[in-house]
């Protein structure tokens, strides 16, 4: 039984019985519960100094009901909008409705001061921050129920760089950036950078450091291209679209959608059941039992379950049969599934050699028919099994996986390691940048950021 | 910031790579899973532009790779091979010497690795824009393979010899393979609008 059942102006007692409110209009609150029927309680716009922030009942608003989108107080019924939701205030999980907790939530729009208020208790929720200019700071709001957040940002313009150059923390008393540009990708405890048209902000990137819930700052820009340093003052003249993502629960389950470009008259059909492989025959044969077992295991081996699958012709897409790394945006435009990854079987990449593709990290929990995301989703290539097994070829899914879910490279060619500490550089691990080795391995550090990844149901 | 090594954090000899010998630190540029290396990174594995030159040339046309890892090794060195011969190409260079012998060795094939080469090869020989290859494209343009042929009229848009529009323009009337059409008409499009 939650408060709600018993309806407006009623809160439910710890026997269960409905109890009704007494909060007349100006007397202080702490739960929508505590007011009588007509009024709602609303967060004063003052701090005073205190925290958590105070309220008091107020008349109710024209507006939407609590957990509908908002993108100002002013909209919502009960006069809270956080994270692009209606927000009712609460005391306790007991106050918000079935399916929702009582959580803390930064009001961004009073400095670093937190709020008690219902959010959905599991799933993501995702959000679009308000960024107007090319170059501009935005808070971002992260509830204490919040495992990880993921922020996508795109620009219109291809041939401009988007990206977050700062990020400050949410304690105050900390006043060294979590992210900062000019220390460069290794130097920071969130690896980020900024990228050609789309780029992603995964926090966190490594267990190392505690990410804990309040108003982060991040400093959105746009670059007009690669060779430029925002150090310098060098921002773009696109203004960034960003959504961000925040995972809400510790549920690990994957979910995987199969997309099959045409694939008749493969040179590699020798490893396909019949010389055939789609949608239909995929569900079953070797793809099934070779492929889609191998990658259950190596993902629980990751402690990620394989979720519902599901799979899908794309035949009436030829020019991106066997896609160039430069037009692979074209194919994963077609990720139209937002819960999991998409996950786009194609004839070969070029240039030859390049068996598989992925942004890294990816915009988890979007689809590319979000406002946001362009690259939604993974490509594989299957002229590898011209040399490769099924199995080979489903580690190397995993690992783009994992790479999309905001792991990288245990090591870089060039010799820097990845800053999760307890992970080495081994070949044997599953994020080594080589095929050889065959490693399957992850570290218990490098798995936790994987279940904490926003692409989990 | 930490910089490992990696020959030491991995493997303290060269790998065995079929039938070449490969150092370590050219197996692991060469085998790179969703990247393509550049030439600065081949460069440094093969000690300097010269030897990867050379190096890339040898690997591309070693035959012998069997194993997977060999294997995918082959196939980045054919597609490096691309920007291995310095502008204006000649047709006696290295890196275009082994990509027209990997061609006229594999020219038969459908199927199989062999295929991919053939495939990879075709690629990698239209950006050294060497007139003379016009032929040696235009004859895989009746190959069995879409893919093939997908990559023939890719390599032939890189060549940028207008000389390839009439037979390109054929292979479109009889083409049945709509990759291969999508291929071609961009092809056309782009050899149409030459100077490229």
């Amino acid at each position: 039984m939650r408060a709600p059942d018993c309806g407006d102006g009623f809160s439910c007692g710890d026997d269960g019985s409905c109890v009704e409110a007494t909060g007349g209009e100006g007397d202080t609150c702490l739960s929508e519960v505590q007011c009588m029927p007509g009024l709602a309680c609303m967060l004063s716009p003052e701090t005073h100094g205190v925290d958590p922030l105070t309220a008091a009942c107020t008349d109710e608003y024209v507006g939407h009901i609590a957990g509908s989108a908002c993108s100002k107080d002013l909209d919502c019924r009960d006069g809270t909008c956080a994270m692009g939701r209606c927000i009712d205030l609460c005391q306790d999980t007991r106050d918000c409705a079935a399916g929702m907790v009582c959580t803390h939530i930064p009001r961004v729009e009073l400095g670093t001061k937190m709020f008690a208020g219902c959010l959905q208790a599991t799933g993501t929720i995702a959000w679009n921050l308000p960024i107007t200019s090319p170059h501009q700071t935005v808070p971002l709001a992260v509830p204490e129920s919040a495992q990880a957040v993921s922020i996508s940002m795109r620009v219109d313009d291809p041939n401009q760089m988007v990206g977050v150059i700062r990020v400050d923390g949410p304690n105050p008393s900390t006043t060294e950036p979590l992210l900062l540009y000019e220390r460069g990708v290794y130097g920071n405890s969130i690896r980020h950078r900024p990228a050609l048209g789309q780029s992603v902000l995964a926090m966190p990137s490594t267990p190392d450091v505690t990410f804990s819930a309040g108003r982060y700052l991040l400093e959105v820009t746009s670059l007009s291209g690669p060779n430029y340093d925002p150090t310098q003052g060098d921002f773009g003249t696109a203004t960034p679209i960003a959504t961000a993502v925040a995972k809400l629960d510790q549920n690990v389950s994957l979910d995987l959608h199969f997309f099959f470009l045409n694939l008749d008259d493969h040179p590699c059909a020798a490893a396909f059941d019949g010389g055939t492989l789609d949608a239909t025959s995929a569900v079953a044969g070797s793809f099934k039992s070779r492929f889609q077992n191998t990658l259950s295991s190596y993902l629980a081996k990751s402690d990620v379950a394989l979720g519902s699958v599901t799979y899908q012709d794309l035949k009436d897409h030829p020019d991106l049969d066997g896609p160039s790394l430069a037009n692979v945006n074209d194919l994963l435009k077609l990720g139209t599934y937002s819960v999991g990854i998409n996950v786009f079987f194609v004839r070969s990449m070029s240039p030859a050699g390049v068996q598989a593709f992925g942004p890294n990290p990816g915009p988890a929990g979007l689809a590319s028919t979000d406002d946001v995301s362009l690259q939604s989703g993974i490509i594989i290539s299957l002229d590898s099994l011209c040399y490769e097994s099924w199995e080979e070829v489903a580690r190397l899914t995993t690992r783009e996986i994992a790479r999309y879910m905001g792991l990288y490279n245990n090591v870089e060619l060039d010799g820097h390691v990845d800053p999760i500490t307890d992970s080495d550089a081994l070949s044997t691990n599953l994020m080594y940048f080589s095929e050889v080795g065959g490693g399957t391995e992850l570290s218990p550090d490098q798995k936790l950021i994987l279940s904490r990844s926003p692409v989990l149901r | 910031m930490k910089i490992w090594p990696i020959a030491l954090a991995l493997f303290a000899g060269s790998v065995s790579a079929a039938s070449l010998e490969l150092p370590t630190n050219v197996q692991l540029v060469l085998t790179l899973i969703d990247a393509v290396p550049t030439p600065s990174q081949l460069d440094l594995a093969f000690n300097d532009h010269a030897g990867a030159a050379q190096g890339l040339a040898a690997i591309a046309t070693d035959s012998g790779a069997i194993d997977a890892a060999s294997r995918s090794a082959r196939l980045h060195a054919i597609s490096a091979l691309a920007t291995y011969c310095a502008m204006p190409c000649n047709e006696l260079d290295p890196a275009h010497v082994a990509l027209v012998s990997i061609i006229q060795n594999t020219t038969a094939e459908s199927t199989g690795f062999d295929a991919i080469v053939l495939r990879a090869a075709i690629e990698a020989l239209g950006p050294q824009r060497v007139g003379t290859d016009l032929q040696l494209l235009v004859d895989q343009l009746q190959n069995p393979s879409r893919d093939v042929r997908t990559a023939v009229a890719h390599s032939l848009r890189d060549l940028c010899n207008t000389n390839a529009i009439a037979p390109l323009r054929q292979q479109q009337q009889n083409e049945t393979s709509d990759q291969v059409k999508q291929a071609i008409t961009e092809a056309l499009r782009v050899l149409g609008q030459a100077p490229c």
